[in-house]
């Protein structure tokens, strides 16, 4: 077997492979290798002796003194050498020791040392979720030494975002900034990455970008970019910085300084470039319910254009040789629906090609592009690629650079260089190699004036290894837990919403007055200190110091970090286990002795227990005005109450479900069976739970108690998606799944009882669910709701849809045209049909192919090899 | 966990980083199992600052619930943290963690609060 772990090693340390650039190169064998390596290491786990899972309970592994073999942790890309370190660095900080005995305690406390070390956010994650599932195996009593393995098996949202930044390109990271983001942190550090690439124009080059970043500055990122080939010379150089913004319409801005030179073969043409750019680029934060993103983008531009036209005849509008400036504009925008994206964008040059300052040319460039992707099975999506581009360049004086004509083929040219965001400004026709699709007339192969392309692009995943193994997304536990904590996320982030509406900002202000009180009581104590007063009032000052102190402190921390639970812990206190800090203030100055024989010291204390009496005072304002803005997350039980009805009928029919739920022993031809009535059993639990809890919290006198039962019959009805399931969904379709295996067991009867609950289920969901739409939701309610369904979406991608390995085949066919036809037999439509395979790491796709030339001229080739490398936009 | 289901281990974890960028806040829940029918559960709260451009880690602490509190562990599990538990973290619970040296793992009082979230109303 392939050494897959020195392969990869070899292959992804050095960074010896052409990753993403601009303009996608095409690479041979060095893929098809790597990816030979990642499948053999994906399997070249070391594999397990005797795979049998321990079946005793942990305590008899305890008290049979088993020692520990091996502790092996396991997740999708154990095969990466920096998770491999990572594994080794983590398991010397397990309490589970291999070679020493097993416990229990060292067992569990383990696994909760794992769920702490993968669980921690790396620097660029907004958010991560860990799941864990420990298991014993291999266990042996026969050997004089009784041995087992501990095995952990680890998933987390890490990997994918570790993976996935090796090979990001700059224009994918705006459209991925609301999913997890890169993994490791990168500033003060030079990145090196050499690369080798192919295509028919350039031949094979050779290439190296190197790129540095700082904190802080006007400009704080330099990259640096060159390639070359006995045919071919890139380079490019930038100075760039950005800014994120919290609040307002824009969300991202980035400005850049750059000086770009090209020189690539047009066959028969050369086309050479040398720019010296300025550039504005912004998006702007989403709009609407669809996922709108607009982004827009200025660049000033001067240099020179040159094309070596080597005996190729001129029109009188082509300029080979002329200084060039221009001024470049585009807005485009994304919108996503579920597994649909559209974009489109608009970029206007306006473009000088000479001497004098004048408006030579207008370019206009429409790019617009549709994806789509269908599951007609898990982890086997088919997946539609539409594009289609126009321009056309207009010119009174007729001066127009060649280099800045249309010149197609299977690689795009960007309008600006530079920017986030792709604006494709060249026809793509596949069957043609770069910049071969150019002629206009017989021995004008100078490019076009104007162009249209139309492409599609069809794959079907046809072999895939899922990213997360169907054991774990079938374990009833992982939807149980994760729409529980997909729940609290609703909770935290409706708190998180609370503290940007204009009522939390009243609330504030009147802490900023509980604060002079504050302040002036500190005063008084230090001025009280300082006569010294007896022992006893020094006493209690100090001991109300301490409270006032926290109080201060816990005021002046909101003006930073603004959050519910700091507010309700000054000003409201948690009933029964702690009082708000106001009132331990208050408490402690009411507990300052008078002083009688000092009338000078008495007025001064008396001075505080009436600052204190302000203080209670502001504090019932403020308490007052808490609960108007906490009521912002608040549930009026009126609203539920008819939900809530019905959970009589819900409880009775579960009830008759668990009753007709057959007992089948484990193991055996029953397996299939037991094991889904486990499954089914345990919904069915974790839903007459939840009845339990909506029912108790309607009743109870917890403020929250209407919330919690909301929130329990949104688990029960609606969940947030396929990876946390409404449990009334999971336990129907469980039922449903069991029809073949009981048949099997000539236990029909029981499955036709079964299935008829599962009837009267629905018809009590759809009631709930009816229920729960008309339940009014304040602002905070509904942007924690869309915050979360969009965490939903992405864990159904995760579990559903996300393969660490996948292979699809892939049909292409492409339409384009370049005018005006200066001749006969030239303008026409032309067309490109092909087919090839990609292959898939996680969100990486890498496609290669060949497409024929349908409608070929003379002196054309017959095709063209294809090679692209993009990261699929899973989390959008 | 039904009465005649068979404990079974995991441990979950979210961990989120505080629109303001400078404060991560992580809860996660362990069951460990004892026996076959003696789940335990663990319960921890991580509070990281941002210091000086890295974050940094205040407190870490594991929490044991006893055996008596389940039902209440298992309502964390399949519901989640109520706002009045997520207002208790943000409140007193912080309030202690911040006050500590940074790296305790060890506080009487700290782990008194944590117990008392699955009473908080």
């Amino acid at each position: 077997m392939i050494s897959s772990h020195k392969c990869a090693r070899a292959l992804l340390r050095g960074r010896s492979l052409s990753v993403i650039n601009r303009r996608p190169k095409l690479l041979l064998f060095g893929y098809a290798l790597w990816c030979a390596c990642l499948y053999a290491g994906a399997f070249a786990q070391v594999p397990p002796a005797a795979d049998s899972v321990c079946s005793q309970s942990n305590s008899f592994y305890e008290d049979g003194h088993f020692k520990v073999r091996r502790v092996v942790i396991q997740t999708p890309l154990g095969f990466l050498d920096s998770v491999q370190e990572q594994f080794a660095a983590i398991k010397s900080k397990l309490p589970l020791k291999e070679g020493e005995g097993f416990t229990v305690a060292s067992y569990i406390l383990a696994q909760d040392k794992l769920r702490a070390e993968y669980g921690a956010l790396s620097p660029g994650e907004r958010v991560r979720l860990v799941y864990i599932a420990p298991e014993l195996k291999n266990c042996d009593s026969t050997t004089a030494d009784p041995m087992l393995d501990a095995v952990f098996h680890v998933f987390t949202t890490e990997a994918i975002s570790y993976l996935t930044s090796i090979f990001e390109n700059q224009p994918d990271k705006i459209t991925r900034s609301l999913a997890p983001g890169a993994a490791s942190s990168d500033e003060n550090r030079i990145l090196p990455q050499i690369y080798t690439g192919y295509n028919a124009s350039r031949q094979m080059f050779l290439g190296a970008r190197t790129s540095f970043k700082s904190n802080g500055g006007l400009f704080n990122k330099m990259d640096i970019d060159a390639s070359g080939s006995s045919q071919s010379a890139e380079a490019e150089m930038g100075l760039s910085g950005s800014r994120d913004f919290r609040t307002g319409l824009i969300s991202h801005a980035e400005w850049r300084l750059g000086y770009q030179y090209s020189n690539i073969p047009a066959s028969p043409i050369r086309l050479k470039e040398a720019t010296v750019l300025a550039q504005l680029f912004g998006a702007t934060r989403q709009l609407g319910g669809n996922g709108l993103i607009l982004r827009f983008g200025t660049s000033v531009e001067g240099g020179n254009r040159q094309a070596d036209l080597e005996g190729a005849s001129t029109a009188t509008s082509a300029v080979a040789n002329a200084r060039h400036g221009a001024i470049k504009m585009y807005l485009g925008g994304t919108a996503n629906r579920g597994k649909q994206a559209w974009t489109a964008s608009y970029g206007l040059q306006i473009g000088q090609a000479g001497e004098d300052v004048r408006v030579d040319y207008i370019k206009h460039i429409l790019d617009s592009a549709y994806s789509v992707r269908w599951l007609p099975r898990e982890h086997m999506p088919l997946r539609l690629d539409l594009q289609f581009n126009a321009g056309l360049i207009q010119s009174s004086s007729g001066r127009i650079p060649v280099a800045e004509r249309f010149f197609g083929g299977n690689a795009q040219e960007d309008f600006i260089q530079g920017s986030d965001w792709r604006v494709r400004s060249s026809p793509l026709i596949r069957s043609f190699p770069q910049n071969r699709f150019n002629r206009v007339g017989a021995g004008l192969p100078i490019g076009g004036k104007n162009f249209v392309s139309a492409n599609i692009t069809i794959a079907q995943t046809v072999w895939n290894h899922p990213a997360v193994p169907d054991d774990v997304i079938n374990d009833p536990q992982i939807g149980i837990s994760l729409g529980g904590e997909l729940s609290g996320s609703v909770q935290a982030t409706v708190l998180s919403y609370i503290t940007e509406t204009p009522k939390f900002k009243d609330v504030i202000k009147k802490l900023d007055d509980i604060n002079s009180i504050l302040a002036q009581v500190d005063d008084e104590f230090k001025a009280i200190l300082s006569k010294n007063p007896p022992q006893d009032v020094v006493d209690g000052i100090e001991g109300a110091q301490d409270d006032l102190d926290d109080t201060k402190d816990a005021i002046v921390a909101l003006k930073t970090s603004p959050d519910m639970g700091q507010v309700r812990a000054i000003v409201v206190g948690f009933e029964g286990l702690s009082p708000s800090l106001i009132e331990n203030v208050t408490s402690d100055i009411a507990d300052i002795p008078a002083d009688s024989t000092n009338a000078d010291l008495d007025a001064q204390l008396e001075k505080v227990h009436s600052d204190a009496a302000r203080l209670e005072s502001l504090r019932s304002e403020a308490q007052k005005l808490y609960k108007e803005v906490r009521s912002l997350g608040s549930v009026d039980p009126k609203d539920i109450k008819e939900a809530a009805d019905k959970l009589g009928d819900l409880s009775k029919t579960l009830d008759e479900i668990r009753k007709h739920i057959p007992q089948l022993p484990a193991g055996g031809p029953e397996e299939k069976a037991a094991g889904l009535i486990g499954k089914l059993n345990a919904f069915v639990s974790a839903s007459m739970n939840a009845v339990n809890r909506v029912q108790s919290n309607m009743n109870s006198s917890d403020p929250d108690g209407p919330v919690i039962a909301k929130t329990n019959l949104e688990l029960l009805s609606e969940g947030y998606g396929p990876s946390a399931p409404a449990l009334l969904s999971a336990v129907q379709s469980y039922i449903g799944d069991l029809r073949s295996p009981l048949a099997e067991l000539h236990l029909e009867s029981e499955w036709e009882a079964l299935n008829a609950q599962a009837g009267q289920l629905k018809n009590l969901q759809a009631a709930l669910r009816d229920t729960l739409a008309r339940v009014p939701m304040s602002e905070p309610q509904k942007k924690a709701r869309s915050d979360v369904a969009y965490t939903g979406r992405v864990l159904d991608v995760v579990f559903r849809e996300l393969n660490l390995i996948a292979v699809s085949p892939v049909v292409m066919f492409d339409a384009a045209r370049i005018g005006p036809k200066i001749s006969t037999g030239f303008g026409n439509m032309r067309y490109g049909m092909g087919g090839g395979v990609r292959f898939s790491l996680v969100t990486l796709d890498v496609t290669l192919g060949y497409s024929f030339n349908l409608n070929r001229h003379q002196g054309e080739g017959r095709g063209a090899f294809v090679f692209s490398m993009d990261i699929a936009d899973l989390f959008r | 966990m039904a009465a005649n289901s068979k404990c079974k281990p995991f441990s979950v974890n979210l961990a989120v980083l505080a629109l303001n960028n400078k404060r991560q806040v992580s809860f996660g829940i362990t069951r460990g199992c004892i026996d076959d029918k003696t789940p335990f559960y663990l319960i921890n709260f991580v509070l990281r600052d941002k210091v000086d451009g890295g974050f940094q880690d205040r407190v870490k602490l594991d929490v044991r619930v006893g055996d008596t509190n389940n039902p209440k562990a298992q309502a964390l599990v399949e519901q989640g943290l109520t706002m009045s538990q997520i207002e208790f973290l943000q409140g007193p619970i912080t309030t202690r963690a911040k006050k500590l040296p940074p790296g305790t793992t060890d506080d009487p009082k700290l782990k008194d609060l944590t117990e008392k979230i699955l009473d908080v109303k």
